[in-house]
């Protein structure tokens, strides 16, 4: 055999074993190792076992990954995410749909504080849906804005995609941080945009008319409830951006001055930091398990010379075009997507799509922002949307699978706009990177 | 559990205490992992004089440890990611009988990877392995923690597999791999 075609069996060996149940960084590590095997000899097998593990773990920037994860966890253990759903209605409620647009920008904040789209589907689900429908909004809207909203967390730094994706494709963290910034608060936008029109044309929409009058006292309370998560956020972008300390370093600050903001509000428990620890170290080693994985299949791969062979294959049928490239990753991701979560299907794909990208010289920054919205997507497309299911099951039978998708289906025209604007115009993701870090 | 024999519940023990000690110990490495770095952009900040040694301590140290230690006890919680979807619409024998062969696919390859790692793990203890850095930093210590930590998670994934063919069922906790995209 050749070892393109080992590399092409390969590949299929990989996706037949994740569809039987195997882990995803056994599948990809146990066939990458036995192609290795077969391509040179069983010793560069076990040379790249030697080798790869232990020099790529111990690396300082992955200690960003931890550090992040912690910080999104120590928010949602010790309850700082709670409450911001309530008191960010007093502001927005006046406007029309005012619950949904809460929802949104309760969300962006609870997912990028978090950096999990699911985690944060499934806790607003249980907080703002039920409040939503008790005032009788349409239960489309009112889940389908929870969904979409709880992808939002990616593309607003800091996130850990961006962390892996930044190092897999060895550009700057922090340029990646920069660059997801605006695309996040276009999209965040977009969907308030959305949500503001339909309901002003079809009222009924958000239900019954809320008027609720707040006083001076319930609005002050209010920020004392939304504080911590903008505060957190803001002062580690711009600890960064200012330069105190560098994205790597970013996570540990996140992390002491979560736990500090929750030792000032008395939220910070013994149990609550030991969930919070316990959730980081459960998250960091499955990750790191699939990302060994992936540099093993990164190898084989290359060793087989398939990604050349592809490249050279697609790019003789696109020419130039990098947006049929995209056409070629947004199909694969919607496909994908609907069985892999977000990480995983990144830390999947990566030794493939990224020599595409590559050799068809675009914007590895660029290309990262487009990828992170892409996997997104694929977190609410039907028929198998992991955010959709989490709320679904969040909510058990008060509202059908087809009624969410439906309600869905107006925010991934949102995301179909907000990503055509980030592909069309790559100053949209590259401008504020540009303009602080060069 | 209770329904279980004796002999896989004294295994369900053993492995949980072997992993409970290494989450404690990869837990503490976390926290020291934050408050080290924490201390060292304070140092440099208010005292611009870094503290020496965090970038080695931290990465080869504290990451190996918090990445490789805790292994078992994600399989033991079943938190590795895995894809269900065609899985799940399997009759429940057929389940069991796909499950444990991918545990025996998993066994083979972390086996490997444990095989490996102790090698490199003996090799670089007999020759006090350092690595580059302006003063002698010794790294063999950490290279333990991968045989250990893939040794345990053989016989963690052993004993899911032992448990699934005893009771008939494929236990899919699978909770925690939820929390992470």
């Amino acid at each position: 055999m050749t070892p393109g075609t080992i590399g092409i069996y390969g590949v299929v060996l990989a996706l037949t074993l994740l569809a039987f149940r195997v882990p995803i960084a056994v599948a990809l590590g146990a066939v990458s190792i036995g192609g290795i095997m077969l391509i040179i000899n069983p010793q560069a097998g076990m040379g790249i076992i030697s080798s790869v593990p232990f020099n790529f773990i111990g690396n300082w920037s992955l200690t960003a990954v931890p550090m992040f994860l912690l910080m999104g966890f120590v928010c949602t253990t010790t309850g700082l995410t709670n409450g911001l759903f309530q008191a960010m209605r007093i502001f927005l409620s006046r406007m029309p749909g005012g619950l949904a647009v809460t929802s949104v920008a309760a969300c962006a904040l609870f997912a990028s504080a978090s950096g999990s789209s699911v985690a944060t589907a499934s806790a607003m689900s249980r907080i703002a849906v039920p409040e939503m429908l008790k005032y009788k909004y349409d239960p489309g809207l009112a889940c389908g804005v929870i969904a979409a909203s709880g992808t939002l967390g990616s593309l607003i730094p800091p996130s850990i995609l961006m962390v892996l994706f930044a190092i897999y494709a060895e550009v700057s963290i922090g340029k990646m941080f920069l660059a997801g910034f605006l695309p996040g608060i276009v999209s965040a936008l977009l969907y308030i945009f959305m949500i503001v029109v339909r309901c002003w044309l079809k009222p009924e929409l958000a239900g019954i008319k809320i008027d609720e009058k707040f006083t001076r006292a319930e609005k002050i309370e209010a920020v004392k409830n939304v504080w911590p998560l903008p505060v957190l956020i803001f002062s580690v972008l711009g600890g960064i951006f200012i330069g105190l300390f560098s994205p790597t370093e970013a996570g540990a600050i996140g992390a002491i001055l979560a736990l500090l903001i929750a030792l000032l509000r008395r939220q910070l428990t013994f149990s609550a930091l030991k969930d919070a620890v316990v959730f980081t170290i459960i998250g960091a080693s499955g990750i790191f398990a699939i990302l060994i994985g992936t540099l093993f299949f990164t190898r084989f791969l290359a060793l087989s010379g398939l990604p050349t062979e592809l490249s050279n294959l697609v790019l003789s049928l696109t020419g130039d075009n990098p947006y049929l490239i995209i056409i070629g990753v947004a199909i694969i991701y919607i496909v994908l997507g609907m069985f892999i979560d977000s990480i995983g299907l990144m830390l999947l794909t990566l030794p493939i799509i990224l020599p595409l990208a590559i050799a068809a010289d675009m914007d590895l920054i660029w290309f990262g922002i487009i990828v992170i919205k892409l996997l997104e997507i694929g977190l609410v497309t039907p028929p198998i949307g992991l955010n959709v299911y989490v709320i679904k099951g969040a909510l058990g039978g008060q509202v059908t699978l087809e009624r969410i998708f439906q309600g869905v289906a107006w925010f991934i025209v949102m995301d179909v706009v907000a990503l055509s604007l980030i592909v069309v115009f790559p100053e949209l993701s590259l401008y504020v990177p540009t303009l602080i870090m060069d | 559990m209770e329904n279980l024999p004796k002999n896989l519940i004294l295994g369900t023990r053993t492995v949980s205490f072997l992993s409970n000690i290494k989450v404690f110990l990869a837990s503490f490495f976390l926290i020291l992992m934050m408050v080290h770095v924490g201390a060292d952009i304070f140092a440099k900040l208010v005292f611009n004089a870094p503290i020496i040694g965090t970038l080695e301590t931290v990465s080869y140290y504290y990451m190996v440890s918090i990445v490789f230690l805790p292994l078992a006890f994600v399989e033991l919680r079943n938190g590795h990611v895995f894809v269900d979807l065609i899985f799940r619409n399997f009759p429940l024998r057929a389940q069991v009988i796909v499950y444990v062969l991918g545990c025996l696919i998993s066994v083979s390859y972390y086996s490997l990877f444990c095989y490996q790692t102790f090698l490199d793990a003996v090799k670089a203890t007999s020759e006090q392995e350092t690595v580059m850095s302006n003063y002698l930093f010794y790294v063999w210590p950490s290279r333990w923690t991968l045989p250990i930590g893939s040794a345990t998670l053989v016989l963690a994934i052993l004993l899911n597999a032992s448990i699934a063919l005893v009771t008939g069922v494929v236990n899919d906790a699978g909770g925690e791999a939820e929390v992470l995209s």
